[in-house]
């Protein structure tokens, strides 16, 4: 029988790693260095990354002791994860649609590892009390109102739908 | 630039510490000892701690009824961060070791939980910490018990296990008309901080009990018992409260061990759909935001080499620029290839 805990870490691990090779693709990308297949790496390693956040995430709620969200640490890794989930995704589909890779593309990679690592980070605080980024206010959770949560998931509904009409027309329009 | 990047990752490994203990704990957990020998970073490399560790029980240990062990550990001499972390098991083999095997029922840790691995912070002027745990004794025989302690050092480069010796409790079936508590009842183990607490008593072959508290160590004071319930004091202060029974009946009088009860801060709380909507929509809007992100202007794009496709001897489709012969090569390649529609 093997613990959550130790689920967390490989599934953890595996993220984090996947991630942290996308940023360095990225990196690579921007300052234009690096083998010619580091836009392929940037974007393959993150979806890696992608689907071992899911297993990170679930493992992680069952390895936390106490009941449920009971610290504010377990917050904000919750919030910081989905957030650096949703920008990778996106960089995803965009570049699958066929995106030229620019300095924001690029950028937004690196924001996304940013966030994985801060949110390991504040892993490893919660789990030994020990952590580089003591600056950071980790204990802060901003917290919406259920209202502006709809508002701004609705907003973002509409975004993704407004950018699948373009892209299908762009496609039609382009292709002779 | 590559001496420069030298330079600070030789900064960088140079300022983190070299430790082979965890000096923030690994959390009260249940665990065998050296948590199977993943607690520091390697069991082998640990050194053996100059504490002195003791364990203390119950003269009289009945099977089926609550009793408390207590750990005692003196110069521990611990890491900065002042953390002991202790073992309750029931054998030194660092396998099937912890109480549960051997049939005991932990009731209450030192911190209020359940568990036989409990960090405490040891008091820089004494160096002295006693762990105290409540158990529901297993059947009657001789049953082992022993403690262990975990903690790093000042200097931060040894981490130490130290242990007890074994001691073998004789766990004694109860006369039959023993006043006792009655094997439903749990003691309370944890109260929030402002809060009164109640406690119903319930026990068997009883006549009548009184009860009396005291804070860690101090002098005991009598609790008024009414209709089998007595209320404890608020606690105003996080730290830990002691009470036990004295219960009267037609066998021998009996007085219960003094149960620990710990106060702490009312812990963090969120209201959990709210923030895993938040969650939900953050994901949904920052995947919209970059996929609405403009296309960038030529001479913003990234590509450091060229990706045109090779052009056809027959050269490139009629009709088509070179623009699109870039962009849309590939496919045409592609579709050409897999005799598909161009």
């Amino acid at each position: 029988m093997i613990s959550a805990g130790t689920i967390h870490v490989i599934s953890t691990e595996l993220t984090v790693g996947m991630f942290a090779l996308a940023g360095i693709s990225f990196l690579l990308c921007v300052i234009g260095k690096g083998p010619e297949v580091r836009e392929s790496v940037a974007h393959w390693a993150l979806l890696g990354g992608l689907l071992a956040t899911p297993l990170a995430i679930i493992s992680g709620f069952n390895a936390a002791p106490g009941d449920g969200l009971d610290s504010p640490l377990l917050a904000n890794k919750l919030l910081l994860s989905m957030t650096a989930t949703g920008l990778s995704l996106g960089l995803i589909i965009k570049w699958k649609r066929g995106a030229e890779l620019d300095r924001v593309h690029a950028g937004i990679g690196m924001i996304a590892t940013g966030l994985i690592m801060t949110t390991a980070s504040i892993g490893g605080e919660f789990a030994r009390g020990e952590t580089l980024l003591f600056f950071l206010p980790k204990d802060l959770v901003f917290l919406f109102p259920k209202w502006a949560s709809v508002i701004i998931l609705i907003l973002g509904l509409i975004l993704i739908i407004k950018s699948t009409i373009e892209h299908r027309i762009r496609s039609r329009t382009s292709v002779p | 630039m590559r001496f420069k990047l030298a330079i600070l990752l030789s900064i960088l490994l140079l300022a983190s510490t070299l430790s082979s203990a965890n000096p923030g704990g690994e959390g009260d957990e249940i665990r065998s000892m050296e948590c199977g020998g993943s607690c520091h970073g390697d069991a082998g490399q640990n050194g053996i701690s100059s504490a002195s560790i003791e364990l203390e029980t119950s003269t009289d240990v009945w099977a089926g009824l609550l009793t408390t062990v207590t750990i005692h550990v003196n110069g521990s001499d611990p890491s900065s961060s002042r953390l002991v972390g202790a073992f309750l098991l029931s054998n030194d083999q660092g396998a099937k070791d912890t109480p549960a095997h051997d049939g005991w029922q932990i009731i209450a840790d030192p911190n209020g939980g359940v568990s036989n691995y409990v960090e405490l912070e040891s008091p820089r002027a004494t160096d002295e910490l006693s762990f105290t745990w409540t158990l529901r004794a297993p059947a009657a025989g001789q049953h082992p018990l022993m403690g262990a302690v975990h903690h790093g050092s000042e200097s931060g480069g040894v981490a130490y296990i130290g242990k007890s010796s074994l001691n073998q409790i004789s766990v004694m079936e109860p006369p039959e008309n023993l006043p006792r508590l009655s094997a439903e009842f749990s003691p309370p183990a944890k109260r929030d901080l402002g809060e009164e607490l109640t406690i119903t008593l319930q026990t068997e072959n009883v006549d009548s009990f009184s009860v009396e508290y005291r804070l860690e160590g101090g002098t005991p004071i009598d609790l008024a018992v009414t209709d089998g319930k007595f209320t404890l004091p608020i606690a105003v202060n996080a730290g830990v409260i002691e009470w036990r029974a004295l219960l009267e009946g037609e066998g021998p009088d009996q007085t219960t061990p003094w149960f620990r009860i710990v106060s702490q801060e009312p812990g963090w709380q969120v209201e959990e759909p709210t923030l895993m909507l938040q969650g939900f929509a953050l994901l949904i809007l920052c995947a919209g935001l970059v996929l609405m992100q403009r296309p960038a202007s030529p001479e913003d794009e990234l590509k450091q080499y060229d990706q045109t496709p090779l052009i056809p001897t027959e050269g490139i489709p009629v009709g088509w620029t070179m623009e699109q012969w870039q962009h849309f090569g590939q496919q045409y390649l592609d579709d050409l290839a897999g005799g598909g529609p161009i």
